[in-house]
């Protein structure tokens, strides 16, 4: 037996490996090779020193010390499962931003496997409680915050998008409608603090997505909301993929949700009074739906017979608009006097209206829609 | 020992029974953190981490396992990662070097606490063979029992106990006849 082979016995004889021939053999070896018998001696005396290291105990209870941190733990847990307490935007919109983030690539290169550890990464019931609790916060800042919600405005919308999308395919018509209607209000409130800081008009067009890029970077102009109305027919096809697989990238998924509300909304009742609203200045700088606008002084919406434009009595002057952008194609400028009496030719092709100025005679005017000019009759 | 009805009442959710059974296990958990870090204040910090741990994994315990290897894997896995971190990579010329510096800093200090060589010693151990030693002397584990704890083959932990033995040896015999220290 080597010295080596009988190292290996010494360490297993500490940890009371031996068997009895094993430990025989040890013992044998020892007895006349002196250099092992010091090496055991040496080995046993500090098995026996770590044996005997202080049996050390903490310098006070850690469970109590760490009692908060599982209360925590546990209200989190609480929390996750139906709860959500605060919808603040802030926090609101965190997981949203989050779940935007993954669903980016994945709309792009949609490979099946991803798509299912995604699937799984996603607690639904927390997406839509996220949903919900954003569309509580946009309802929230419309009548508490009504000043400077540029910012907002996108997160809203954000929010807004993960409620229409992760809502089922068959929701009602009525449920995207009222996700419209907050849509439009928070978007009402961010124009009207655009033209704010917005002396100069000038006419500019964007799409209502785009209002507060241009609050950034234009400055000045007057912006025209416009709704999407333009993408009807696709709008409906994106709706429902975008209701149902929520992959799109975060752009589409904003104006799916907004077009799939308008598009619900036009569906539902397409001859509906429509709004316009109008800016400090009493310009018109937006239509939208909705009846909680009240500072508008907006009457009789006439759709004209082919449908593709519409006119309405707005502060004393006419305007007259297409029906799907909403663009305003004329203003009459402020009459003296009431007007009365909005009425398109069956062609389509004209529009008439009277102005009755106090005790005086009624004027009787003229729109002509090709030619976009007014004549007095 | 834990009792194996207060594990499973604190896995059914009673949380006054996983309570009282962090109470049980925290002077364990907290001694192998102290000697596989050798130092209180981050012994301290790994074992409530720990602790956090398994209150929060309670429910993934199989009874398959022992319980205290169970706790001793969180804890030592615990300790390793925050080994790892206060000591960062470093070339072996420069770790030589930062022992040395270390040694001749603490020098002062650390002579009036001869019975602490072995505890300096230990702490000269690479970190699998230190919390190997201290699940054999401080857990009094079996080595199988280690082997479930650090998820380590049987012969790997047998060879690291050995020369973590033999190591430990050398560097106290040296000590004893007044050799370098540390």
């Amino acid at each position: 037996m080597t010295c080596q082979e009988v190292m290996e016995y010494m360490q297993r004889q500490l940890d009371d490996d031996l068997n009895d021939h094993e430990a025989d053999a040890l013992t044998a070896h020892t007895r006349y090779c002196s250099d092992c018998a010091d090496m055991f001696e040496r080995l046993k005396r500090l098995s026996a020193e770590l044996d005997s290291l202080p049996k050390v105990v903490p310098a006070f209870s850690l469970v109590d010390a760490i009692i908060p941190q599982l209360d925590r733990i546990d209200s989190e847990r609480q929390g996750s499962e139906w709860t959500i307490e605060t919808p603040l935007v802030g926090e609101a919109a965190q997981p949203n931003d989050e779940w935007e983030a993954e669903v980016v690539p994945l709309s792009r290169r949609s490979p099946r496997d991803r798509k299912k550890g995604w699937l799984k990464r996603i607690s639904w019931p927390a997406v839509t409680g996220v949903a919900a609790a954003g569309l509580v916060a946009g309802l929230f800042l419309v009548l508490f915050n009504p000043v400077n919600p540029p910012e907002l405005k996108n997160e809203t919308a954000n929010l807004e998008s993960a409620a229409a999308s992760s809502e089922e395919p068959q929701s009602s018509v009525a449920d995207r409608a009222i996700t419209k209607q907050s849509a439009d209000e928070v978007r009402i409130e961010s124009t009207k603090s655009t033209n704010a800081q917005a002396p100069s008009v000038s006419e500019k067009r964007y799409v209502s997505e785009q209002t507060t890029e241009a609050a950034d970077s234009s400055g000045g102009g007057q912006i025209k909301v416009v709704k999407p109305y333009a993408d009807l027919p696709s709008v409906s096809d994106k709706s429902t993929t975008g209701a149902s697989v929520p992959l799109a990238p975060s752009d589409d998924a904003t104006a799916a949700a907004s077009d799939s509300a308008a598009g619900a909304e036009k569906l539902r009742n397409e001859s509906e009074l429509m709004f316009i609203v109008k800016d400090q200045y009493g310009e018109p700088m937006g239509i939208t739906s909705g009846g909680n606008s009240s500072s508008s002084d907006i009457s009789n919406v006439v759709l004209s017979p082919d449908g593709t434009l519409s006119a309405a009595i707005v502060d004393g002057a006419v305007l007259v608009y297409t029906t799907q952008e909403g663009t305003v194609q004329l203003d009459s400028g402020k009459k003296t006097g009431v007007i009365s009496g909005l009425q398109w030719s069956d062609d389509s092709k004209a529009l008439f209206f009277e102005v009755k100025d106090g005790e005086g005679p009624k004027t009787h005017y003229k729109i002509d829609t090709r030619e976009w000019t007014i004549t007095t009759q | 020992m834990v009792e194996p009805s207060l594990i499973r009442a604190a896995q059914s959710g009673d949380r006054d029974a996983l309570i009282t059974l962090l109470r049980e296990i925290e002077t364990h958990v907290y001694r192998t953190a102290y000697y596989i870090l050798n130092n209180e204040q981050d012994a301290m910090d790994a074992a409530q981490e720990a602790l956090i741990r398994i209150y929060t994994k309670i429910s993934s315990y199989e009874e398959k396992a022992q319980f205290k290897t169970w706790i001793q894997r969180i804890v030592t896995n615990i300790c390793i990662d925050k080994f790892r971190r206060n000591k960062p990579t470093v070339s072996i010329e420069e770790h030589e070097l930062v022992f040395r510096e270390k040694s001749s800093v603490e020098e002062d200090v650390m002579s009036t606490y001869v019975a602490d060589d072995i505890r300096k010693a230990i702490d000269m151990l690479p970190e699998h063979h230190r919390a190997v030693v201290v699940l054999r002397y401080l857990q009094d584990f079996s080595y199988n029992e280690i082997a479930d704890s650090l998820d380590l083959p049987l012969n790997t932990v047998k060879s690291y106990l050995f020369r973590a033995r033999q190591q430990l040896q050398t560097l106290l015999h040296e000590y004893q006849r007044g050799g370098v220290r540390g």
